[in-house]
């Protein structure tokens, strides 16, 4: 048997269990009361006492905590030449979202400790986001359903469940579904390839419906292509061709779509010569506006009109050179009476900033405008995203940054889920099957899922999680986690991509294929492709088979999947050709901006504004603690559900940063702690997507009150209206602590993140140089005369280079940091007092330093980590001799030596060392993904980034025993392999031909403070480059 | 009170012992632990044999072609030059620290397995069972499988040794691995590449002794860091602390 294909043993090795510790593990604990992850609380007196005690019985005694007897079991069989503590590398496909990154999974002693991008795939070309590389939290949550449940209890109860057989369960679903009467369904999440193609051909045999629900597919996008360019799919765009791109709401770099492909592609055009320039058009400043060279904060709604000026101006400039007489008529017509002056006003803007980005636009030879995110969640996304297609169509960006037929299909559809929702309500469903999705948080609150669904016969969940929609089943079979699944992604129009397990299940659950296998085979029906041992890896292969035959090597059929397993499995095909022209009949004629519920005009009804971030998506990865964690990247707020309000409107309401809220309509109600930002549209609530949860886990039902979900009206025209609702914001009498782990907004003239701003024609402007030299920066940067003898590196010196003109601050690396170095996360109480631990922060900026009045402003993403100073200011404070400077310039920190005193700490310039003050204790089998390579720090030591030493030490015993240097590029630290956009590269400084070197030397290159304090960092910046326009 | 001028007794007399063992001795630390374990060697004679506890700590008196000769730098007498630092002289008295990290631990083993048999007896190399030391940073103890890739057939004519095989077969049956009692203790803060030593040409016995003249494997160097910087300073090799901390 190979072993890419086997899974193997989960083995008891000691490095794992002394980090796991003794604790019991809960194998048959269905339910796990909501509990906040803090770790152990403060210190009583007589626990001091006895730690001053210890602790001045004498040092020598340090080390005796460890005593305890520890076994060395070896394996039983050996699996498959795989060598003890040797990491072994599976390929497949991240199915976090819909984009279908390809993925390599790092499994040592069979369990999976890292997932990376894979290089060379298609899609994500080596980067991963935060949501897949927090993926393994999610493989190993605790709170995972551990086996098959039955609802026992009242119907309908919350989470009362008794475990049963797989046996007994799939025996009672199967009799469910095979009895007549009323209908069965079969609602998943978006599922492409082999998933889809058994979902059809359960759904053609067995006369059962499927219905799909993501509330994150751009469903409205594809309405509008298959209006305008005649395809009904995502169409594919090309981010790295374009050189202006016009934005209208889309989070690319965030969770739209395909975030890693999008920033991937951006960067390379903000790399160019002339980088690409880009507008962002949404009445909240999110991460993709900030790295936008303008923010254009239109009133919420407005696009629509927006979007009609443009059209308008573009179609007028260009003559129409791209489209049809009947599409001009068209468009003369429905942009008839609109002028650029009055939709601006309408916007709340000023005219110019339309003017400018019509011209740049037409000037642009590979333009891209599209449309997303929330702006595409009203009522109105049809007819923006037409719009938008139209004027791509008219500024001929089809087929250069759009390209058509070479997209993905959506198969969820608003209409379908309100269909069934409606089908429940008249009792027509008798069997509900539900995997992938989670509807009764995600569907808008006015639908009632909840109370719908009580009304079908039997509701069987194939879910991970016992969420809320579990927590409605009446028998859960669990599946397992994508990282021990199997499946076979159609991630675009001839592009596939497999996906294997990478480890044992951890619990008793089954691939979500195997079970519907299962029920089909009990139903008496046969799938020939799941072959004779009616398995869904069966079926991948078959359908692997089936799609590849062109590349078929003779007969050896059984090879060619083995080796299509070890490479990634991932397949480019040739894409179908582009489809017929428009037809104007298809599309709207109106272009009213949506209407915002019932206007009554009071100043206490704002717009509800929800936004998915990183950090929450959907709510689909509420329960992982490295997500929660991770700093909100435009607030830094963390563990927490947020209210954003303009500080005038806040003014307004008479609220303060703090205060809590409760915003309500009709639908729902929510709570939350009021956050202030300037970056808002007035008279609109910015509230995150996806905190809230009442089940789904101990770490997300601790995170908010109340889902924004709840607050949005039934679907009209096929769209998740996400911001089509006004609700009442009032103050209420509670308190609440919101946890912001940023410092200053304002660089105060420091020139820590820097950029260089070029005019509109792409020449850069003087005031900017003025800025840089006169912080000794880049130009005419000369070597300071030093004082003492500097340090000699005689082989390596490794150092670090990051371009902050690729860099998005879309916060992968610091997950990836998360994740490689065992960083544990603290909780919401111990962040409060800035006892967080990430060794990397992405340090935002908002200046308006060097700007005029107005909104003028920039902003700033700076991933600071340990700068490994050549002179560090840490170095010479230690007492113990814990941290040094090494040979390879390393900064080296030995936890072992370290007494905590904390002097290093306090002496750091740049903050990034961080301290133990407790011992975190990390629930099993959460513990099963620390990586065994990096020691697990504890109470009272100091710690922080090391350029992931363990990968250096590696990559030169890898050398040495190849008898050469470590070559360039051959080390990749965590925070470099994960970055979407590859801003971060890492290498040795010694060697003049190598990348880091090149770049070290750039004429944008600075270091932080250096010019301040001569601390002589090992890691460079590149300044940002953006547009003043 | 009585107790903390122990302490300071045992602290006086380590740093001098420590100095004494630097300056004179060269490395070559000979305490009342030691000689007890030499007179032993003198006593003993050649009468220690498969499955027997004898006497001394185990080492009879014949060395095997090859391996050097002992007392000399066997791994059990090599703890030296760091002794100032280290203060290894405690390991004598067992008087700090877990007993697993003391020289002389010796955990009873689930199987009584004897190096002697399979070392002396079968002439089997140390990597013919630990293969992979040389190809993973881990120590590796064989799978359960390799052990009976030989006892499917081989048995032996001791009936004790006999029933020793019988218990491997029993976790062979059952699917279980054999849990095995650590003998090196590592804090978790070292991370040691076995396979990056093994490479470099130490022999397996510099640190572990001469296992197969052990009847139960026990642990003879120290293992603290002053005697692997002892090894690393005489080898030239780094002795960076981010070589093994990390």
């Amino acid at each position: 048997m190979s072993n890419a294909e086997t899974p193997t043993v989960v083995m008891d090795k000691d490095i794992l269990s002394d980090s796991i510790g003794a604790g019991q593990s809960r194998a048959a604990e269905p339910k796990v009361e909501g509990q906040t992850p803090t770790a152990k609380g403060g210190v009583s007196r007589r626990r001091f006492l006895q730690i001053v005690g210890a602790t001045s019985a004498g040092a020598a005694l340090a080390g005796c905590a460890d005593d305890k007897s520890q076994l060395l079991k070896p394996r039983v069989k050996s699996e498959g030449g795989q060598i003890p503590g040797v990491p072994v590398w599976y390929s497949s496909t991240c199915t976090e979202c819909s984009a279908g990154c390809g993925i390599s999974i790092k499994t040592v002693d069979g369990r999976a400790i890292k997932v990376e991008g894979a290089k060379d795939h298609p899609v994500n070309g080596g980067g991963l986001c935060a949501l897949g590389q927090s993926s393994l939290q999610s493989l190993y949550d605790p709170d995972r359903i551990r086996q098959p449940l039955k609802r026992t209890g009242e119907k309908y109860g919350v989470g009362q469940f008794a475990p049963i057989s797989w046996d007994e369960a799939l025996a009672t679903v199967a009799e469910q579904l095979g009895k007549g009467g009323s209908e069965s369904v079969f609602l998943t999440g978006e599922v492409s390839g082999a998933h889809l193609a058994l979902m059809q051909d359960v759904s053609r045999e067995l006369k059962i419906r499927h219905t799909v629900y993501d509330a994150m597919q751009p469903i409205a996008l594809t309405q509008a292509a298959e209006r305008v360019y005649g395809v009904r799919e995502i169409p594919q765009f090309e981010f790295g061709e374009a050189d202006v791109i016009v934005n209208f709401g889309a989070d690319f770099l965030e969770t739209w779509v395909s975030p890693v492909e999008y920033a991937r592609g951006w960067a390379k055009g903000r790399r160019r010569e002339l980088p690409a320039k880009t507008f962002h058009i949404e009445p909240r400043l999110s991460l993709t506006g900030g790295n936008a060279d303008q923010w254009i904060c239109a009133n919420p709604g407005t696009e629509v009109r927006i979007a009609l000026a443009v059209l308008k101006e573009v179609a007028l400039r260009t003559a129409g050179a791209n489209v049809s007489s009947e599409l001009r008529t068209y468009i003369a017509g429905i942009t008839k009476g609109v002028s650029v002056a009055s939709v601006a006003d309408e916007a709340g803007i000023t005219a110019a900033k339309i003017e400018r980005l019509i011209a740049e636009l037409v000037g642009a030879k590979a333009p891209l405008v599209l449309a997303g995110g929330s702006a595409e969640s009203t009522e109105r996304a049809l007819e923006l995203q037409v719009l938008v297609a139209l004027i791509n169509t008219v500024i001929g960006a089809v087929g250069k940054t759009v390209l058509v037929g070479q997209g993905r299909r959506v198969d969820s559809s608003l209409e379908g889920v309100t269909a069934l929702v409606d089908r429940l309500n008249e009792g027509a469903v008798g069997t509900l099957v539900i995997h992938g999705t989670n509807p009764a948080f995600t569907l808008p609150g006015d639908l009632s899922f909840r109370t719908a669904v009580r009304k079908a016969r039997k509701v069987v969940s194939l879910a991970t999680h016992l969420d809320e929609t579990a927590q409605l089943a009446d028998i859960i079979l669990p599946s397992h986690a994508g990282l021990e699944s199997w499946g076979l992604h159609t991630i675009r129009a001839g592009v596939y991509s497999l996906q294997q397990p990478a480890m044992a299940p951890v619990f008793d659950t089954r691939d979500v294929g195997d079970i519907i296998i299962s029920l089909v085979t009990m139903l008496g029906v046969t799938l020939p492709q799941a072959g004779t041992e009616g398995s869904f890896r069966a079926y991948v292969k078959d359908f692997w088979l089936s799609i590849s035959e062109t590349w078929k090597r003779g007969d050896d059929l059984e090879r060619f999947w083995h080796e299509s397993l070890a490479k990634g499995g991932h397949l480019v095909k040739e894409a179908p050709a582009l489809a017929e022209a428009v037809t104007v009949d298809a599309l709207p004629t109106a272009f009213a901006p949506p209407h915002f519920g019932d206007h009554r005009s009071s100043h206490e009804e704002l717009v509800v504004y929800p936004f998915s971030s990183v950090k929450t998506f959907d709510g689909r990865a509420a329960n992982r603690p490295w997500l929660q964690e991770l700093p909100d990247p435009m607030t830094s707020a963390v563990w927490d559900a947020w209210v954003e309000l303009h500080p005038d409107t806040a003014a307004a309401l008479k609220v303060a940063q703090g205060n809590v809220v409760a915003v309500r309509n009709h639908f729902g109600e929510l709570r939350g702690p009021v956050l202030i930002t300037p970056y808002i549209a007035r008279g609109v609530a910015g509230i995150p997507l996806g905190q809230g949860h009442t089940a789904y886990g101990r770490y997300a039902s601790s995170v908010g009150k109340g889902n924004v979900f709840d607050l949005i009206g039934r679907p009209k025209g096929g769209t998740l209206p996400l911001v089509s609702a006004r609700a009442e914001v009032s103050r209420i009498a509670e308190r609440h602590t919101l946890v912001t782990l940023a410092g200053s907004d304002s660089q105060h003239g420091r020139g820590l993140a820097r950029t260089t701003h070029l005019t509109a024609a792409g020449a850069p402007l003087l005031a900017h140089n003025e800025h840089g030299s006169s912080h000794g920066g880049s130009s005419g940067h000369h070597e300071p005369k030093q004082m003492y003898e500097q340090r000699e590196h005689p082989v390596y010196r490794w150092g670090m280079a990051i371009d902050l003109a690729a860099c998005t601050g879309c916060a992968a690396c610091v997950v990836a940091c998360y994740a490689e170095n065992n960083i544990p996360t603290v909780g919401k109480e111990l962040c409060s007092k800035g006892r967080e631990m990430s060794w990397l922060r992405i340090e935002k900026y908002i200046d308006t330093e060097g700007h005029g009045e107005g909104e003028e402003f920039t902003v700033n993403f700076l991933p600071m980590m340990c700068q490994h100073c050549n002179n560090a200011p840490c170095e010479p404070v230690c007492p113990v001799y814990a941290t040094y400077h090494n040979e390879e310039g390393l900064n080296a920190m030995v936890y072992n030596r370290c007494v905590g005193t904390r002097y290093c700490s306090n002496n750091c310039s740049y903050k990034v060392r961080r301290f133990n003050w407790v011992d975190i204790e990390v629930p099993e089998p959460l513990s099963w993904q620390i990586n065994p390579d990096v020691t697990k720090r504890s109470m009272g030591v100091m710690e922080k980034c090391t350029f992931c030493v363990q990968r250096i030490v590696e990559a030169k015993d890898t050398a040495k025993d190849e008898g050469r240097f470590v070559n360039d590029g051959e080390i990749q630290p965590a925070c470099a392999q994960s970055c979407p956009t590859q801003a971060i590269v890492f290498g040795n400084l010694n060697d003049p031909d190598s990348r880091v070197s090149k770049l070290s030397g750039d004429k944008r290159a600075y270091k932080v403070l250096d010019h301040h304090i001569n601390t002589q960092p090992a890691v460079s910046y590149l300044n940002d480059i953006k547009y003043r326009l | 009170m009585k107790r903390s001028f122990r302490y300071l007794f045992i602290i006086a007399v380590s740093f001098f012992v420590g100095t004494f063992g630097v300056l004179v001795d060269d490395g070559q630390l000979c305490l009342a632990g030691d000689k007890a374990v030499a007179q032993a060697q003198q006593a003993g004679g050649s009468s220690s044999t498969a499955g027997e506890q004898p006497a001394s700590l185990g080492i009879p008196q014949q060395s095997l072609p090859g391996y050097p000769a002992q007392g000399v730098r066997t791994g059990v007498f090599n703890d030296g030059q760091a002794a100032l630092w280290d203060l290894h002289i405690i390991d004598h008295f067992r008087y700090f620290g877990p007993a697993q990290r003391a020289r002389g631990h010796r955990p009873e083993q689930p199987i009584n397995f004897s190096h002697i048999v399979h070392v002396q007896g079968n002439k089997m190399e140390c990597q013919y069972c630990h293969w992979n030391v040389s190809k993973s940073p881990y120590a590796a103890i064989p799978d359960v499988e390799l052990c009976m890739g030989c006892h499917k057939m081989v048995g032996s004519a001791d009936p004790a040794a006999n029933a020793e095989i019988e218990k491997l077969k029993q976790y062979w049956a059952k699917g279980e691995p054999i849990p095995w009692k650590k003998v090196h203790v590592m804090p978790d803060y070292l991370r040691f590449n076995h396979k990056r030593h093994v490479k470099g040409g130490v022999t397996c016995h510099e640190c572990h002794g001469q296992v197969g003249e052990m009847p139960v494997v026990e642990r003879v160097s120290s293992m603290k860091m002053g005697w692997c910087i002892d090894c690393h300073r005489q080898r030239g090799t780094s002795i960076d602390c981010a070589t093994c901390h990390h």
